[in-house]
């Protein structure tokens, strides 16, 4: 049976996602905010006895774009033939929409053109005249409204008749290639098109929230103080999550040992799998799932509200002094959740010089895998008996945040100016209307779309981490393991910065996973030759109380626990979305060697 | 004049963008073509938000500098 390609395009911000979703019941995540799509998505779906293969591509103005995302889509399009492009376009701004369509329609054949968001137009009495644009266009047209689900028959009946082949009449247009031309023509055909009635309900979608949001005083500190709940949220929510799996792997572990005990497993292999991959694997996901399982949907529902991008508005007057963009602010966000889910989510900023800088700095946000150690740095500081404890461990967490904002901006205006001097840059960015976001879905998409990929990629990079770990604890040269022979290598480097070389033979070997560091230290600290069990991921405080670190052992561990190298899912990453590898050991030793830098520091300034 | 020189909530026409090519065409596929209107919604800090064909965008001051209106 013959399979039918037919994809979707359009500007950012239509719906594209959501046409998508209903289409294929695959519930793909939209986001209220441009370039949420950063890859092509794929899914397949059945009209009677006709399969569809759909794509859905990232959101484009034009077919001429810059940044990176809306470049695929460009790309994609003009590269492939399909039985069928559908474009959504927004109702509400047709004339500009139109431009993208009238591009389209020089260069492509079967198109459909699917106006979204029809009921918003009949909220403010607009009229719309869709057998009319069909005149002037050629093309099938449907009025849908993704949301309320209306209209997405006609689609599909459209779909099917067109791959069908039933508009055989359909060309390539003769259109002038110039903007201005095309736009001149896009409005006059919105003035055919569109009616406004005289006694226009002008809905306000702006200015509502926007009072609020966009004010001159209230603006900053809302921001900060929802980004505050939601990092309070997922602190305090993941904690519980995190002791259920700790007990959780810690019963499978004695299972698991049970089971190697019975099937006579010797001794060798035992350690390797059980002390080495399994421990490491269930620290690994203990401490890194629950938050990130809270985190994201809280962002993503943000996102579907329309929040995002002016936040980024707002935050862009202050990064413009640290030759940044405001977007970048959003990478950063993004970055409190997964440092390589913020790298990737760089994309949609449109400018490469500013975009190149945010990848690099996105790793000064201390991720959620990071999060939990610098809890329990923080409580190391206080003594818990005194009252106020858990405002106390707050109150640090803020001053660590504000540190890291700090540090992200320093470090952005220096690679400006001696890494990235003379690209262009600019900051244009659409602010679209508030839409209520569909909670339930978001939960289910954010799961699926990120926690579970990046709970992947972690799974992927622990198992090979386990075994080199305990191999290098448990192999032995001249009676010396390789894991004591890096301490002491490392140690009169970890001695000039306030730390030791077992501390800086963790951070090494927690590479490929910061949530390991911890356990690591407390494995060099105990001369163990094994990572600690799960179970007593509540004690590590107590260990580390106990191991005689000074204040300033602390701060130097708190401060080179935020500037050091990303984890190896992140240096991949950079690698990837920057396409060199120069950037990537950029990536490792420029916070590397800040982190060293401000840690020897601390020698002349705590005694 | 200039685009920053509007008020809050009046509305003009756009002239002229004064703008290299990319930032230009950029601007034109928001619709900040020869003759749309324009009103002026917000400003934070040295970004502002203009309302053009029935969407909201936000510029920088340095490039609104570079956009010519008039009535």
């Amino acid at each position: 049976m013959k399979k039918f390609n037919i994809c979707l395009i359009g500007n950012p911000n239509v719906g594209k996602s959501t046409v998508f979703n209903c289409l294929t019941g695959l519930k793909q995540h939209t986001g209220n905010w441009t370039g949420k799509t950063v890859e092509t998505a794929k899914g397949n779906f059945k009209i009677e006895n006709y399969f569809f293969e759909i794509i859905d591509l990232p959101g484009t103005y034009s077919l001429d774009a810059k940044a990176k995302d809306e470049n695929i889509a460009c790309e994609y399009i003009l590269k492939n033939n399909f039985d069928a492009i559908i474009i959504v376009v927004d109702a509400n701004c047709l004339s500009r929409n139109l431009l993208l369509v009238l591009e389209i329609m020089r260069l492509k054949k079967n198109l459909i053109l699917c106006v979204n968001f029809i009921d918003e137009l009949e909220e403010q009495n607009i009229l719309f005249d869709r057998n009319k644009l069909k005149k002037i266009l050629c093309m099938p047209i449907v009025e849908i409204s993704a949301k309320k689900k209306f209209g997405l028959k006609r689609l599909k009946y459209e779909i099917l008749k067109m791959c069908l082949g039933d508009y055989k009449n359909h060309r390539v247009m003769n259109l002038p290639n110039q903007i201005e031309k095309l736009y001149e023509i896009g409005d006059l055909i919105e003035k055919l098109v569109v009616k406004k009635n005289f006694n226009v309900r002008q809905k306000n979608f702006f200015y509502g929230w926007d009072k609020i949001i966009l004010n001159k005083f209230f603006a900053l500190p809302v921001m900060f103080l929802l980004l505050l709940i939601i990092f309070w949220l997922t602190i305090f929510g993941a904690n519980y999550f995190s002791d259920w799996l700790a007990i959780l792997f810690g019963e499978l572990e004695i299972l698991l040992r049970k089971l190697f005990f019975w099937l006579g497993i010797n001794k060798f292999l035992t350690g390797l799998f059980i002390d080495g991959m399994y421990r490491t694997l269930a620290w690994i996901i203990a401490v890194m799932l629950p938050p990130m399982a809270i985190f994201f949907p809280l962002f993503n529902i943000l996102e579907d509200f329309g929040l995002l991008p002016r936040i980024a508005f707002n935050c862009d007057g202050i990064f413009k002094k640290f030759n940044c963009h405001g977007k970048q602010v959003l990478s950063m966000c993004m970055g409190f959740g997964c440092n390589a889910a913020g790298v990737v989510s760089c994309r949609t900023i449109n400018s490469e010089r500013e975009k190149l800088i945010a990848i690099l700095t996105n790793n000064f946000t201390p991720c959620n895998g990071r999060f939990p150690g610098l809890i329990i740095l923080a409580s190391m500081l206080i003594n818990k008996t005194k009252k106020l404890f858990l405002l106390k461990i707050a109150v640090i967490l803020a001053l660590i945040i504000i540190f890291s904002v700090c540090m992200t901006l320093i470090s952005s205006k220096i690679l400006a100016r001696f890494f990235f001097k003379d690209r262009e840059s600019f900051f244009i960015l659409e602010l679209p209307p508030y839409r209520k976001p569909k909670i339930f879905e978001i939960i289910i998409r954010s799961v699926f779309d990120k926690t579970l990929k990046i709970l992947f990629r972690a799974v992927i990079v622990a198992i090979p981490a386990g075994i080199l770990i305990w191999l290098l604890a448990n192999l032995k040269f001249n009676s010396v393991s390789f894991f004591n022979f890096f301490i002491n290598l490392f140690d009169p480097f970890g001695k000039l910065i306030n730390l030791d070389g077992k501390i800086l033979t963790a951070f090494f070997l927690g590479m490929p996973a910061n949530e390991i560091i911890f356990p690591l230290i407390i494995m060099a600290y105990k001369n163990n030759s094994t990572l600690i069990p799960i179970e007593n991921f509540k004690n590590i405080t107590y260990i580390l109380k106990s191991s005689a670190w000074t204040i300033k052992t602390i701060l130097a561990m708190m401060i080179f626990y935020v500037n050091h190298f990303p984890c190896a899912t992140t240096l991949l990453t950079i690698k990837k979305e920057t396409g060199n590898i120069k950037y990537m050991f950029l990536a490792f030793i420029f916070p590397t060697l800040i982190g060293f830098l401000l840690c020897f520091l601390l020698n002349f300034f705590v005694f | 004049m200039k685009l920053t020189e509007l008020k809050k909530n009046q509305t003009a026409r756009i002239l002229f963008i004064g703008l290299d090519w990319n930032l230009k065409k950029r601007l034109l596929e928001m619709g900040f073509c020869f003759g749309s209107e324009i009103k002026f919604i917000y400003e934070f800090n040295t970004t502002f938000a203009y309302e053009i064909k029935n969407s909201l965008v936000a510029l920088r001051k340095e490039d609104a500098e570079n956009i010519f209106i008039s009535f």
